[in-house]
Protein backbone atom coordinates (compact mmCIF):
# COMPACT_ATOMS: atom_id res chain seq x y z
CA UNK A 1 0.00 0.00 0.00
CA UNK A 2 1.39 3.43 -0.96
CA UNK A 3 0.91 6.38 1.32
CA UNK A 4 2.90 8.95 -0.66
CA UNK A 5 1.04 11.48 -2.83
CA UNK A 6 0.11 10.33 -6.33
CA UNK A 7 2.35 11.69 -9.09
CA UNK A 8 0.82 11.61 -12.55
CA UNK A 9 3.97 12.76 -14.34
CA UNK A 10 7.61 11.87 -13.84
CA UNK A 11 9.17 15.08 -15.19
CA UNK A 12 12.73 13.72 -15.80
CA UNK A 13 11.26 10.74 -17.70
CA UNK A 14 8.96 13.02 -19.74
CA UNK A 15 11.79 15.42 -20.63
CA UNK A 16 14.27 12.65 -21.47
CA UNK A 17 11.61 10.85 -23.50
CA UNK A 18 11.14 13.97 -25.61
CA UNK A 19 14.59 15.53 -25.75
CA UNK A 20 17.20 12.72 -25.54
CA UNK A 21 16.35 11.31 -29.02
CA UNK A 22 16.26 14.87 -30.39
CA UNK A 23 19.67 15.61 -28.81
CA UNK A 24 21.19 12.36 -30.18
CA UNK A 25 19.79 13.14 -33.63
CA UNK A 26 21.23 16.68 -33.51
CA UNK A 27 24.61 15.31 -32.39
CA UNK A 28 24.62 12.78 -35.26
CA UNK A 29 23.73 15.54 -37.73
CA UNK A 30 26.63 17.63 -36.43
CA UNK A 31 29.03 14.64 -36.65
CA UNK A 32 27.82 13.92 -40.16
CA UNK A 33 28.31 17.52 -41.18
CA UNK A 34 31.81 17.73 -39.66
CA UNK A 35 33.26 14.33 -40.60
CA UNK A 36 31.33 13.36 -43.72
CA UNK A 37 30.93 16.73 -45.37
CA UNK A 38 31.42 15.20 -48.83
CA UNK A 39 28.85 12.43 -48.35
CA UNK A 40 29.38 8.66 -48.31
CA UNK A 41 28.04 5.76 -46.28
CA UNK A 42 28.87 7.44 -42.95
CA UNK A 43 26.81 10.48 -43.88
CA UNK A 44 23.85 8.33 -44.91
CA UNK A 45 23.96 6.44 -41.60
CA UNK A 46 24.32 9.58 -39.48
CA UNK A 47 21.63 11.55 -41.29
CA UNK A 48 19.09 8.75 -41.77
CA UNK A 49 19.27 6.26 -38.89
CA UNK A 50 19.00 8.54 -35.80
CA UNK A 51 15.89 10.45 -36.99
CA UNK A 52 14.18 7.19 -38.00
CA UNK A 53 14.95 5.60 -34.63
CA UNK A 54 13.81 8.76 -32.83
CA UNK A 55 10.46 8.77 -34.59
CA UNK A 56 9.99 5.07 -33.85
CA UNK A 57 10.85 5.75 -30.20
CA UNK A 58 8.37 8.64 -29.92
CA UNK A 59 5.60 6.63 -31.58
CA UNK A 60 6.13 3.24 -29.94
CA UNK A 61 8.61 3.53 -27.06
CA UNK A 62 6.26 5.00 -24.46
CA UNK A 63 3.48 2.59 -25.32
CA UNK A 64 5.79 -0.42 -25.02
CA UNK A 65 7.20 0.73 -21.66
CA UNK A 66 3.70 1.46 -20.31
CA UNK A 67 2.36 -1.90 -21.53
CA UNK A 68 5.28 -3.79 -19.98
CA UNK A 69 4.97 -2.00 -16.64
CA UNK A 70 1.20 -2.54 -16.60
CA UNK A 71 1.71 -6.28 -17.16
CA UNK A 72 4.27 -6.37 -14.35
CA UNK A 73 1.89 -4.51 -12.02
CA UNK A 74 -0.90 -7.00 -12.77
CA UNK A 75 1.43 -9.89 -11.86
CA UNK A 76 2.48 -8.17 -8.62
CA UNK A 77 -1.16 -7.55 -7.70
CA UNK A 78 -2.02 -11.23 -8.23
CA UNK A 79 0.67 -12.22 -5.74
CA UNK A 80 -0.20 -9.56 -3.17
CA UNK A 81 -3.81 -10.70 -2.67
CA UNK A 82 -5.30 -7.80 -4.61
CA UNK A 83 -8.28 -9.08 -6.59
CA UNK A 84 -8.65 -7.07 -9.83
CA UNK A 85 -12.44 -6.97 -10.19
CA UNK A 86 -12.37 -4.24 -12.75
CA UNK A 87 -9.49 -3.01 -14.91
CA UNK A 88 -9.84 0.05 -17.10
CA UNK A 89 -7.10 0.88 -19.61
CA UNK A 90 -6.95 4.34 -21.06
CA UNK A 91 -4.41 6.35 -23.02
CA UNK A 92 -3.04 8.18 -19.97
CA UNK A 93 -3.51 5.71 -17.14
CA UNK A 94 -4.76 2.32 -16.03
CA UNK A 95 -7.13 1.98 -13.09
CA UNK A 96 -7.50 -1.40 -11.37
CA UNK A 97 -10.18 -1.74 -8.71
CA UNK A 98 -10.57 -4.40 -6.03
CA UNK A 99 -14.17 -3.77 -4.98
CA UNK A 100 -14.24 -6.44 -2.28
CA UNK A 101 -11.27 -5.09 -0.34
CA UNK A 102 -11.92 -1.45 -1.26
CA UNK A 103 -8.55 -0.96 -2.93
CA UNK A 104 -7.34 0.79 -6.02
CA UNK A 105 -4.19 0.42 -8.15
CA UNK A 106 -2.99 3.10 -10.55
CA UNK A 107 -0.25 3.39 -13.14
CA UNK A 108 0.29 6.42 -15.37
CA UNK A 109 1.64 6.66 -18.92
CA UNK A 110 4.03 9.49 -18.02
CA UNK A 111 5.10 7.84 -14.74
CA UNK A 112 5.32 4.16 -15.65
CA UNK A 113 8.10 3.26 -13.20
CA UNK A 114 5.92 4.04 -10.16
CA UNK A 115 2.63 2.27 -9.49
CA UNK A 116 0.24 3.10 -6.66
CA UNK A 117 -1.89 0.76 -4.56
CA UNK A 118 -4.21 2.80 -2.38
CA UNK A 119 -7.22 2.32 -0.12
CA UNK A 120 -10.26 3.59 -2.03
CA UNK A 121 -11.27 5.80 0.88
CA UNK A 122 -8.52 8.21 -0.21
CA UNK A 123 -10.79 9.14 -3.13
CA UNK A 124 -12.55 12.35 -2.24
CA UNK A 125 -14.72 12.99 -5.29
CA UNK A 126 -15.88 10.88 -8.28
CA UNK A 127 -17.69 12.23 -11.31
CA UNK A 128 -18.10 11.83 -15.06
CA UNK A 129 -17.53 14.44 -17.74
CA UNK A 130 -19.36 13.99 -21.03
CA UNK A 131 -17.41 16.89 -22.60
CA UNK A 132 -20.61 18.43 -23.93
CA UNK A 133 -20.30 21.78 -25.66
CA UNK A 134 -22.89 23.70 -27.65
CA UNK A 135 -26.63 23.76 -27.20
CA UNK A 136 -29.66 22.18 -28.84
CA UNK A 137 -28.94 20.48 -32.15
CA UNK A 138 -25.34 21.77 -32.10
CA UNK A 139 -24.50 19.96 -28.86
CA UNK A 140 -21.60 17.55 -29.23
CA UNK A 141 -18.45 16.18 -27.67
CA UNK A 142 -15.06 14.81 -28.60
CA UNK A 143 -14.08 13.45 -25.20
CA UNK A 144 -15.85 11.50 -22.47
CA UNK A 145 -14.11 10.64 -19.22
CA UNK A 146 -14.52 9.77 -15.58
CA UNK A 147 -12.61 11.72 -12.98
CA UNK A 148 -11.71 11.29 -9.36
CA UNK A 149 -9.56 13.12 -6.87
CA UNK A 150 -7.03 11.50 -4.57
CA UNK A 151 -5.66 13.81 -1.86
CA UNK A 152 -6.81 16.75 -3.97
CA UNK A 153 -5.05 15.53 -7.14
CA UNK A 154 -7.48 15.24 -10.02
CA UNK A 155 -7.15 12.11 -12.18
CA UNK A 156 -8.93 12.03 -15.53
CA UNK A 157 -9.43 8.73 -17.34
CA UNK A 158 -10.75 9.01 -20.89
CA UNK A 159 -13.37 6.49 -22.00
CA UNK A 160 -13.69 8.03 -25.46
CA UNK A 161 -11.55 10.50 -27.41
CA UNK A 162 -11.68 11.67 -30.99
CA UNK A 163 -10.29 14.39 -33.23
CA UNK A 164 -13.83 14.88 -34.47
CA UNK A 165 -16.84 16.25 -32.59
CA UNK A 166 -19.71 13.79 -32.32
CA UNK A 167 -23.40 14.36 -31.61
CA UNK A 168 -24.42 13.59 -28.03
CA UNK A 169 -26.69 10.77 -29.21
CA UNK A 170 -24.01 9.10 -31.37
CA UNK A 171 -23.12 5.54 -30.42
CA UNK A 172 -19.50 6.48 -29.58
CA UNK A 173 -20.56 9.15 -27.10
CA UNK A 174 -23.28 6.97 -25.56
CA UNK A 175 -20.82 4.07 -25.15
CA UNK A 176 -18.25 6.44 -23.62
CA UNK A 177 -20.81 7.87 -21.16
CA UNK A 178 -21.95 4.37 -20.23
CA UNK A 179 -18.37 3.24 -19.52
CA UNK A 180 -17.65 6.40 -17.53
CA UNK A 181 -20.82 6.04 -15.44
CA UNK A 182 -20.03 2.35 -14.89
CA UNK A 183 -16.49 3.10 -13.69
CA UNK A 184 -17.74 5.92 -11.45
CA UNK A 185 -20.12 3.36 -9.92
CA UNK A 186 -17.30 0.82 -9.47
CA UNK A 187 -15.10 3.40 -7.72
CA UNK A 188 -18.00 4.49 -5.51
CA UNK A 189 -18.63 0.84 -4.51
CA UNK A 190 -14.95 0.34 -3.69
CA UNK A 191 -14.90 3.56 -1.66
CA UNK A 192 -17.96 2.50 0.32
CA UNK A 193 -16.41 -0.88 1.13
CA UNK A 194 -13.14 0.75 2.10
CA UNK A 195 -14.72 2.92 4.84
CA UNK B 1 -54.65 -1.92 -50.41
CA UNK B 2 -52.41 -4.98 -50.60
CA UNK B 3 -49.00 -3.99 -51.88
CA UNK B 4 -48.79 -0.48 -50.37
CA UNK B 5 -50.03 -1.61 -46.99
CA UNK B 6 -47.51 -4.48 -47.03
CA UNK B 7 -44.74 -2.01 -47.83
CA UNK B 8 -45.85 0.28 -45.00
CA UNK B 9 -46.12 -2.69 -42.64
CA UNK B 10 -42.42 -3.37 -43.18
CA UNK B 11 -41.69 -0.11 -41.34
CA UNK B 12 -44.14 -0.69 -38.47
CA UNK B 13 -43.13 -3.21 -35.85
CA UNK B 14 -46.59 -3.13 -34.32
CA UNK B 15 -48.41 -4.09 -37.51
CA UNK B 16 -49.43 -7.70 -38.07
CA UNK B 17 -47.11 -9.43 -40.52
CA UNK B 18 -49.99 -11.64 -41.74
CA UNK B 19 -52.92 -9.23 -42.27
CA UNK B 20 -51.09 -5.85 -41.88
CA UNK B 21 -53.50 -4.58 -39.21
CA UNK B 22 -52.29 -2.53 -36.29
CA UNK B 23 -51.77 -4.85 -33.34
CA UNK B 24 -52.65 -4.26 -29.69
CA UNK B 25 -49.98 -4.32 -27.01
CA UNK B 26 -50.98 -7.08 -24.58
CA UNK B 27 -48.03 -6.92 -22.22
CA UNK B 28 -44.77 -5.03 -21.72
CA UNK B 29 -41.86 -6.01 -19.52
CA UNK B 30 -38.35 -4.70 -18.92
CA UNK B 31 -35.42 -7.00 -18.09
CA UNK B 32 -31.79 -6.48 -17.14
CA UNK B 33 -29.06 -8.53 -18.79
CA UNK B 34 -26.46 -8.85 -15.98
CA UNK B 35 -24.09 -10.93 -18.11
CA UNK B 36 -23.83 -8.35 -20.87
CA UNK B 37 -21.99 -5.11 -20.24
CA UNK B 38 -20.96 -2.15 -22.36
CA UNK B 39 -18.44 -3.06 -25.09
CA UNK B 40 -19.08 -6.78 -24.56
CA UNK B 41 -22.35 -7.18 -26.42
CA UNK B 42 -22.84 -10.47 -28.24
CA UNK B 43 -25.89 -11.09 -30.38
CA UNK B 44 -28.12 -14.06 -29.44
CA UNK B 45 -31.13 -15.18 -31.42
CA UNK B 46 -32.15 -18.19 -29.37
CA UNK B 47 -35.13 -17.80 -27.03
CA UNK B 48 -33.38 -20.19 -24.59
CA UNK B 49 -30.59 -17.70 -24.03
CA UNK B 50 -33.04 -14.98 -22.99
CA UNK B 51 -34.99 -17.42 -20.80
CA UNK B 52 -31.82 -18.21 -18.81
CA UNK B 53 -30.11 -14.83 -18.61
CA UNK B 54 -32.74 -12.16 -18.05
CA UNK B 55 -33.68 -10.61 -14.72
CA UNK B 56 -37.03 -8.79 -14.59
CA UNK B 57 -36.98 -5.21 -13.30
CA UNK B 58 -39.67 -2.61 -12.79
CA UNK B 59 -37.91 0.45 -14.16
CA UNK B 60 -34.75 1.46 -16.01
CA UNK B 61 -33.34 3.19 -12.94
CA UNK B 62 -32.84 -0.25 -11.31
CA UNK B 63 -30.35 -1.26 -14.01
CA UNK B 64 -26.74 -0.32 -13.10
CA UNK B 65 -24.74 1.85 -15.53
CA UNK B 66 -23.00 -0.14 -18.24
CA UNK B 67 -25.42 -3.08 -18.10
CA UNK B 68 -27.55 -4.00 -21.08
CA UNK B 69 -31.34 -4.18 -20.87
CA UNK B 70 -34.02 -5.88 -22.84
CA UNK B 71 -37.62 -4.83 -23.45
CA UNK B 72 -40.44 -7.22 -24.35
CA UNK B 73 -43.64 -6.19 -26.13
CA UNK B 74 -46.30 -8.82 -26.70
CA UNK B 75 -48.64 -7.89 -29.52
CA UNK B 76 -51.92 -9.46 -30.59
CA UNK B 77 -53.69 -8.74 -33.85
CA UNK B 78 -57.37 -7.85 -33.29
CA UNK B 79 -58.25 -9.10 -36.81
CA UNK B 80 -56.58 -12.48 -37.16
CA UNK B 81 -55.55 -13.18 -33.55
CA UNK B 82 -51.86 -13.58 -34.52
CA UNK B 83 -49.47 -13.06 -31.60
CA UNK B 84 -45.98 -11.67 -31.86
CA UNK B 85 -43.29 -10.91 -29.29
CA UNK B 86 -40.86 -8.10 -29.96
CA UNK B 87 -37.57 -8.15 -28.05
CA UNK B 88 -35.39 -5.05 -28.07
CA UNK B 89 -31.90 -5.22 -26.60
CA UNK B 90 -30.42 -1.87 -25.73
CA UNK B 91 -27.88 -0.12 -23.56
CA UNK B 92 -29.58 2.38 -21.24
CA UNK B 93 -27.45 5.53 -21.03
CA UNK B 94 -28.94 8.11 -18.68
CA UNK B 95 -32.17 9.21 -20.41
CA UNK B 96 -31.24 7.67 -23.77
CA UNK B 97 -31.05 4.19 -25.23
CA UNK B 98 -28.47 2.74 -27.60
CA UNK B 99 -30.45 0.06 -29.41
CA UNK B 100 -28.43 -3.00 -30.45
CA UNK B 101 -30.92 -5.42 -31.87
CA UNK B 102 -34.64 -6.05 -32.39
CA UNK B 103 -35.86 -9.64 -32.60
CA UNK B 104 -39.32 -11.07 -33.21
CA UNK B 105 -40.72 -14.33 -31.90
CA UNK B 106 -43.89 -15.40 -33.72
CA UNK B 107 -44.50 -18.79 -32.15
CA UNK B 108 -44.87 -17.91 -28.47
CA UNK B 109 -41.38 -19.18 -27.60
CA UNK B 110 -41.09 -16.81 -24.64
CA UNK B 111 -44.70 -16.61 -23.43
CA UNK B 112 -44.28 -18.92 -20.43
CA UNK B 113 -41.15 -17.07 -19.37
CA UNK B 114 -42.69 -13.60 -19.63
CA UNK B 115 -45.85 -14.42 -17.69
CA UNK B 116 -44.02 -16.38 -14.97
CA UNK B 117 -41.24 -13.91 -14.25
CA UNK B 118 -41.75 -11.80 -11.15
CA UNK B 119 -40.34 -8.33 -10.80
CA UNK B 120 -38.89 -7.19 -7.52
CA UNK B 121 -35.66 -5.68 -6.33
CA UNK B 122 -33.06 -8.05 -7.74
CA UNK B 123 -29.38 -7.76 -6.86
CA UNK B 124 -27.87 -6.74 -10.17
CA UNK B 125 -24.39 -5.94 -8.89
CA UNK B 126 -23.50 -9.59 -9.42
CA UNK B 127 -20.76 -11.45 -7.62
CA UNK B 128 -17.61 -9.58 -6.74
CA UNK B 129 -15.40 -12.48 -7.85
CA UNK B 130 -15.95 -11.61 -11.48
CA UNK B 131 -13.11 -9.98 -13.45
CA UNK B 132 -13.86 -7.34 -16.01
CA UNK B 133 -11.51 -5.53 -18.33
CA UNK B 134 -12.48 -2.46 -20.34
CA UNK B 135 -10.61 0.16 -22.26
CA UNK B 136 -11.10 3.62 -23.67
CA UNK B 137 -12.06 4.07 -27.33
CA UNK B 138 -10.25 6.30 -29.80
CA UNK B 139 -11.82 7.46 -33.01
CA UNK B 140 -9.34 9.36 -35.14
CA UNK B 141 -10.47 10.26 -38.63
CA UNK B 142 -8.35 11.50 -41.49
CA UNK B 143 -9.36 14.47 -43.66
CA UNK B 144 -11.23 12.21 -46.10
CA UNK B 145 -13.27 10.39 -43.43
CA UNK B 146 -15.60 13.34 -42.89
CA UNK B 147 -19.01 12.80 -44.39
Amino acid sequence: MNYEPVKKKNVPYLLSYLFVPAAITALCFWLGYVFFHDGGAGAVILFLVPPTLSILWWVLGGKLIFKGKRKKLMKELEHSGFYPNHTFDSDGCTVIVDIEHGKLALIFFWNPFQSYILPANRITKIWTDDGKTGIGPLAGSSRVSFLFTIDGIRIRVNTFTSNKRWRMDSEYILTGISKADMMAGVLTDAKERSL
Amino acid sequence: MGIFRKMRAAFHDDWCNLCQSEMDVMHKQLYAMPDVTVDHYVSHESADYYRKHLVPVEKKAQIPAGMYACGFHIYRCPNCGHRRTKLTTFLPVRDQEKIEEILFFDHGELDDFIYQSQTGSPDLKGNTQKRRQDCGDYMYSGPYDYV
